[in-house]
């Protein structure tokens, strides 16, 4: 795919980046810009090669070819400092189970050479911020799976990066932690971090991501605002209809299906939904067949379609 | 509390050892008892302390070679290996660290428990080396003869230097299974490559020893038969560890705990029973290590190369024993090989 971008002076860009495993192509030429503020979401089926991209960002996974520059340096031939602005959670954060909480922030804190007092004050705000203060001195080896997933997430705020990088964040964390998390994703992208999200909860993903781009074998399908990519899924000629029944009447489906041009029936006690021409003018003929045919129709809205509906519409094959 | 260590890694194995707490229990009732084995022997024995003192200098080099090699690189190597499997390898590349302090970091925070117990020998051999001045001062003995020995510092032969080329060569030649181990550590990130520090390493013992054999041994001889003892001890050597990792490796026991115990019965030993030989006879001018003291490769190579070569050069017992126990082991391997089961040859269709 081409080079995109999300319109703003990029903080951090891909350019034809590409990673291989052997004779797999794990990334194939991915191309993209994110600006400060940007929030993109990474989505795809499983081993679309989402996770691999994001080591290979982080410099973590070695690049087969392309280029990864970050504050307009290219990571592959710096010296190592601009790695500080760049923070990165993966999916199972790895930490020294034995140390506590503290102190693995501590070592963190060092490693990205804050001194002592700054060191305790950060700890202290991103602790609080991602509700483990009280966790503080618990060795990390006793927390469950949500809480590490938040002292991952501590571990990458901590040295206060531009551009944050994280693989399947909201895995293991509680309904009451998704929401402080789509909070603190928020309060991050007003101080104008660049955010790369890798997920599944594709909900989730409409709320809080400003640009969404899917993957699939390695390659990236679609990128854009979610708007955008939604609205491309779903073409320009033919939404999807939500239509509930005043009663029941059975034979709609059939009735349904001799109209032409209608497809993709999914019939749910008194509501059916249907593929059909988008045009107003097309919805009101087919409205006054059903009419015409005695459909007990009680409403007829078009739906505009979503993350996830564009998601399943663009045909992406599972990978087994 | 305040940061103790700039390294962040060093800081970390640190605290994954207990920290300040650990080590320094570790190290105190360490120092406590070999400082009291060391005192209580030298009162102990009859003869001088300093003779006494002086032989404890050998076992605190042996004790050096136990922590440092062994316990110190177990440490680095299991230290970079736990940091591989459990990822967390990845958290210190994403960090602005540069290869050498993530080395440097694993080198001193993962052996930080062998690094205390080497600061110690070396405190303690320090004390044994000096003589038996420490021994009259602390214990309150007058033993005027070593406390004005030392006020002149008048080196007895070549104990000080020998203690001190000895320390220096173990350190360096046990960073070198160490930076072996921690080049696991230095996966060099894309557009680096990982630097040679087995290469340096090797070149620094290497230097180290040739300094310490020329300040130790005043110039000898280079006799053929001195030359060709020296080639026989360290083939012997060789050739036993070879085949003993064969058969460790055969017969899937720990390689590095049949090293170890082939070192301590081959190296030790062999000294131990020398020392507690040659105790009643310190005083004696005439002092030279015997053939039991030989059958261990130092002892036989540093005997070949003392300033009485003639002493021991018609006596070949050591040197014996030594080739017997390589001959041995070599063939303990290849009775235990496996046999290769005899394919018959194919017969063709239809014979």
């Amino acid at each position: 795919m081409s080079e995109q971008s999300t319109g703003r002076e990029p903080v951090i860009s891909l350019d034809r980046v590409r990673v291989e495993f052997g004779p797999v192509v794990a990334v194939s030429d991915i191309s993209f810009g994110l600006g400060p503020g940007d929030l993109l979401g990474l989505i795809g089926p499983n081993g679309a090669g989402k996770t691999t991209l994001l080591r290979a960002i982080a410099g973590i996974q070695p690049l087969a070819a392309g280029s990864v520059r970050l504050l307009g340096q290219d990571l592959s031939r710096g010296d190592g400092q601009v790695r500080r602005h760049l923070g990165f959670t993966p999916d199972t954060p790895a930490f020294y189970e034995k140390l506590t909480v503290r102190e693995f922030l501590r070592f963190i804190a060092i490693g990205y050479g804050l001194d002592a007092a700054e060191a305790d004050e950060r700890i202290g705000f991103w602790l609080e911020k991602v509700w483990l203060a009280e966790k503080a001195g618990q060795k990390i080896k006793a927390l469950s799976r949500g809480m590490r997933q938040r002292v991952g997430i501590a571990r990458t705020l901590l040295p206060n990066p531009a551009v944050i990088l994280l693989d399947e964040p909201a895995a293991g964390l509680d309904p009451a932690g998704r929401v402080q998390f789509r909070q603190l994703l928020g309060d991050l992208r007003e101080q104008g971090k660049a955010l790369v999200v890798s997920s599944h909860i594709l909900a989730d993903m409409e709320e809080y991501c400003t640009h969404v781009a899917i993957m699939a074998e390695g390659v990236l399908v679609r990128f854009g605002t979610v708007a955008q990519v939604a609205a491309r899924a779903g073409g320009d000629e033919r939404c999807r209809y939500l239509m509930v029944l005043a009663r029941s009447f059975p034979g709609v489906v059939s009735v349904l299906s001799e109209v032409p041009g209608v497809a993709c029936i999914v019939e749910e006690r008194d509501q059916i939904s249907f593929e059909f021409a988008s045009g107003r003018e097309q919805a009101a003929q087919l409205l006054a067949a059903l009419v015409a045919r005695q459909v007990p129709v009680a409403s007829f809205v078009p739906r505009s379609p979503g993350l996830e509906e564009a998601y399943l519409r663009i045909g992406i094959r599972q990978v087994d | 509390m305040s940061v103790p260590f700039v390294n962040a890694i060093a800081w970390a194995q640190f605290r994954l050892l207990g920290g300040w707490k650990n080590t320094l229990i570790t190290g105190i009732a360490y120092a406590a008892i070999m400082g009291a084995t060391m005192f209580g022997v030298a009162r102990a024995l009859t003869m001088s302390p300093s003779a006494t003192l002086s032989y404890f200098v050998g076992l605190f080099l042996g004790l050096q070679v136990l922590a440092l090699v062994m316990y110190g690189t177990f440490r680095v190597s299991a230290a970079v290996r736990s940091d591989v499997s459990s990822r967390v390898i990845e958290s210190h590349r994403l960090m602005p660290l540069g290869s050498g302090s993530a080395i440097v970091g694993y080198l001193l925070g993962a052996p930080i428990q062998a690094l205390c117990l080497f600061g110690i020998n070396v405190v303690l051999g320090a004390i044994a080396a000096s003589g038996g001045w420490v021994a009259a001062c602390v214990l309150g003995l007058a033993y005027q003869r070593e406390f004005q020995r030392f006020l002149y510092f008048r080196l007895e032969g070549d104990r000080q230097p020998a203690f001190v080329t000895s320390y220096i060569s173990v350190l360096l030649l046990a960073a070198l299974p160490i930076a072996s181990a921690a080049r696991l550590a230095d996966a060099p990130p894309p557009g680096r490559r990982p630097s040679r520090y087995v290469a340096w390493v090797v070149v620094l013992a290497a230097t180290a020893i040739c300094m310490g054999m020329v300040i130790v041994a005043p110039p000898v001889p280079w006799t053929a038969v001195a030359i060709v003892r020296t080639a026989i001890a360290v083939a012997a050597f060789l050739l036993a560890i070879r085949h003993l990792l064969g058969i460790a490796y055969r017969a899937r026991w720990w390689s590095r705990r049949m090293v170890f115990g082939w070192l301590l019965l081959t190296w030790f030993v062999p000294n131990l029973i020398e020392m507690l030989r040659m105790a009643p006879a310190m005083d004696s001018p005439d002092q030279h290590l015997s053939q039991i003291a030989c059958c261990s490769p130092p002892a036989e190579i540093f005997q070949v190369w003392s300033r009485n070569p003639e002493i021991h050069a018609t006596s070949f017992s050591g040197l014996t024993i030594q080739c017997a126990a390589a001959v041995l082991l070599a063939g303990i391997y290849y009775a235990t090989r496996r046999r290769v089961m005899s394919v018959p040859a194919p017969v063709p269709a239809g014979a």
